[in-house]
């Protein structure tokens, strides 16, 4: 799944559930029923959008969505797919 | 000239409320009171000796046909009733409230922008280029801070400025290719004829599968040729993928809005709330602060409310019945009038007002939580657990607005996004105790447990919220089972709760009570009361009245619960009306009954009740059929008149096993 590395930063196409807290990404597709995908899309998580994780222990994911703090139910958050931005130290 | 109506429109959370509570002050028609459906709240307000409505619109984050509250407000903004929008703005969260900025500008309406909040987005660094985003948006902006009456008269002026206007609005948004070719064909084929809605916009929702437009175009009969071509479009050319796009075409111009007119600081500024967040949030933290919070909740009511208030209100009670039964002596009333006024009026009203204080305190103190922000985190932490039952976190928020009233915990239930969890939600709402059930335990913890009122309590409202979780289980498993279930959820930051709309809500909620007990309560008790001494040939309110009769048949079916006596039947079942009218009920038999002996209620409570048949009593009051109104919500909210008989039936199924479980294992214990 990786793509690209350059100046130890790389990206790849991760499920939000999988990220940790402090990471980010953008939101490349969602893989969800019509309505759950349309009401994410409506809430900011549409394509393109930039995501940081604050939280993701147990209970919905908690992210930032342009500064501000949506929650995310764990069975949601894994079928929004993202192109995560991480530090290089799992990438090279 | 006619009076001028301004809509308000904006995002939950948006502080728009409190923007309504500023403009209208003390001057609105309609209170949110528990048994009326308010879908939108009324009120006025006169400027330069002009008086003008406002008509405040449920929070909603979109204007498609999603959710009940989105239908609300987009039905009556295409209703033309307004002359103007004011589109109320969260400013540290420009980019998801421009997203419904841009529908009501496709819907080619008057706008004006309220930049809210901008003292927060301030204390966050970010700041604002007001004449390019007036300028983006082709409407003007102003910026205020509602809880502080900031920008209030300029705001006033702008709206009332863009009424007098002509300026045609324009549609700032571009859409993708394949769909400006679907919107200029649609356009054509709309082309001079009569529609019931703008021409662009309805080729918008047509274009987004919006299937309610389509069925309002059917039920106008709109001319053949366009109903024959929307059915066209929807048959050959509609596809999933055009809803999303016009959703990314929406946000891509809210993006290059922000970019002209925004200015964020590099680094987002660690505020006071996020570390709050880090601790009642916290994985472990999270429910045990939650319990804190909730059990000082309860404490704090009863110190408040009962013991420093509630006194004063008996007194006044009390008071007042001694001067009216004096003035009755002196003017020499029949004595049925003094018996009907003092057993049945004061006694049995009476009871019921005395709660005032200690209903005061707990939607006050709702009130603190609902506008703190604290209601998203109690969401949060619960989700999880929530989910083991098959709800989602914001079943716990109609939950603890249950505490309050269940109607509105029950219309609260519209801001979740599917069926299931909804109805789930719905049939649960009423085992959590409402503030018309407190008034009862109170007297039967006065009577048997003084010593530990906040802890029976918080214990029977817990154990209300277990009973609700496990049906919630149980319905999960019958009659909703494997329907979906998803849980998105914004987590606004933490907000000081203005004094202004935490006292609007209490005396709302308040002034309800005291109608309620002024009219259907006293009718209940007027009634009973008449059941209770006819016969004239026997003893008034002794088992042989109409009453006690009524009372003696009903009361074999809670013998096996411990209390079989004709007058706490009778009691329950006035319930139904109201919950309140349990006690009104009992203050009035029992005071017909005993007053002559100098007894109060308390007193007869304890000659009639042990400890035990309180405690299953109080369980029985805690989950056995919801009052009338809430059955009537349940009407509306599901449309069907068969949910509340359901409804009603199996709470008072429930109900009434528990309360035989609690007495005949109590019985065990006692012997």
């Amino acid at each position: 799944m990786r793509s690209e590395h350059w100046k130890g930063v790389c990206t790849m196409t991760k499920m939000l559930t999988t990220l940790r807290k402090g990471d980010g990404g953008k939101v490349i597709g969602i893989d969800a029923g019509k309505t759950a995908t349309k009401r994410l899309y409506e809430m900011g998580f549409n394509t393109g959008a930039s995501v940081k994780i604050i939280k993701n222990d147990s209970g919905p994911v908690i992210v930032s969505l342009n500064g501000n703090k949506m929650a995310v139910g764990r069975g949601l958050a894994g079928k929004i797919q993202l192109e995560a931005t991480e530090k290089s130290a799992g990438c090279i | 000239m006619d009076k001028k109506t301004i809509a308000l429109v904006g995002n939950p959370n948006s502080g728009k409320t409190t923007f309504f509570n500023m403009l209208t002050g003390s001057n609105q028609y309609v209170g949110n009171w528990p048994g009326v459906t308010v879908e939108k709240k009324v009120g006025a307000f006169t400027h330069r000796k002009t008086e003008y409505d406002v008509v405040d619109l449920p929070g909603t984050y979109s204007l498609g046909a999603f959710s009940e509250d989105e239908l609300v407000a987009r039905d009556y903004i295409l209703s033309d009733d307004a002359d103007v929008i004011v589109n109320v703005i969260d400013a540290s969260n420009i980019e998801r409230n421009l997203y419904l900025t841009t529908q009501l500008l496709e819907m080619g309406k008057k706008v004006v922008i309220a930049l809210n909040m901008v003292d927060e987005a301030k204390r966050r660094d970010i700041s604002f280029d007001l004449d390019a985003l007036s300028r983006a948006l082709g409407a003007p902006v102003v910026p205020t801070v509602a809880s502080k009456e900031i920008g209030k008269d300029a705001l006033i002026e702008a709206a009332i400025a863009a009424i007098d206007e002509d300026r045609e609005p324009v549609n700032p948004v571009t859409y993708t290719d394949a769909v400006e070719h679907h919107i200029e064909h649609l356009h054509a084929l709309f082309e001079g004829r009569a529609l019931p809605y703008p021409a662009d916009w309805t080729a918008i929702k047509i274009i987004e599968g919006d299937a309610d437009i389509a069925q309002k175009l059917h039920d106008m009969r709109v001319d053949e040729d366009v109903l024959r071509g929307v059915d066209n479009f929807r048959r050959y050319h509609s596809s999933d993928s055009f809803e999303l796009d016009v959703v990314d075409s929406r946000y891509a111009f809210a993006h290059r809005v922000a970019e002209q007119a925004v200015v964020r600081p590099e680094q987002e500024v660690v505020t006071l709330s996020d570390k709050v967040d880090r601790v009642f949030t916290n994985k472990y933290l999270g429910i045990p602060v939650f319990a804190l919070i909730m059990l000082v909740m309860f404490q704090l009511t009863f110190a408040v409310g009962q013991d420093l208030l509630g006194g004063v209100a008996v007194e006044i009670i009390e008071g007042l019945g001694g001067l009216i039964e004096g003035f009755l002596g002196i003017i020499h009333a029949p004595a049925w009038l003094i018996s009907f006024v003092i057993e049945g009026a004061v006694s049995g009203v009476g009871a019921v007002i005395e709660f005032v204080p200690l209903i005061a305190v707990l939607y006050l103190l709702l009130g603190l939580l609902e506008d703190s922000g604290y209601m998203a985190r109690a969401a949060y932490v619960w989700d999880d657990l929530m989910r083991r039952f098959g709800l989602q976190g914001k079943a716990f928020i109609s939950m603890i607005i249950g505490f309050g009233c269940t109607v509105p915990g029950i219309m609260s239930t519209r801001t979740m996004d599917n069926r299931k969890d909804r109805m789930i939600t719905l049939l649960i709402t009423p085992f959590i105790s409402c503030g018309a059930k407190l008034p009862i335990y109170l007297v039967f913890i006065a009577a048997f447990f003084p010593s530990y009122g906040g802890l029976v309590l918080f214990l029977l409202y817990a154990f209300g919220i277990f009973v609700a979780l496990v049906m919630a289980k149980v319905f999960n498993q019958t009659m909703f089972r494997g329907e979906s279930s998803y849980f998105i959820m914004e987590m606004p930051p933490y907000r000081i709760p203005t004094v202004k709309n935490v006292l609007r809500n209490m005396w709302d909620n308040v002034s309800g009570f005291i109608k309620k007990a002024g009219t259907i309560i006293f009718l209940v008790i007027t009634l009973l009361w008449v059941l209770a001494v006819l016969p004239t040939s026997v003893e008034p309110y002794s088992e042989f009245s109409l009453l006690g009769r009524i009372g003696a048949f009903l009361a074999p079916i809670f013998r096996p619960a411990g209390f079989g006596t004709w007058q706490e039947a009778v009691a329950l079942f006035a319930g139904i009306p109201a919950k309140e009218a349990v006690v009104g009920t009992l203050g009035m038999l029992y005071a017909g009954q005993y007053l002559e002996e100098g007894m109060i209620l308390v007193d007869a409570i304890r000659q009639h009740f042990t400890p035990l048949t309180a405690l299953s009593y109080m369980t029985m009051v805690l989950l056995y059929t919801p009052c009338a109104a809430t059955l009537a919500i349940v009407a509306k909210e599901t449309k069907s008149a068969r949910w509340p008989v359901f409804m009603a039936l199996y709470t008072f199924a429930i109900g009434w096993l528990i309360a035989v479980i609690v007495y005949q294992v109590g019985s065990l214990f006692i012997g």
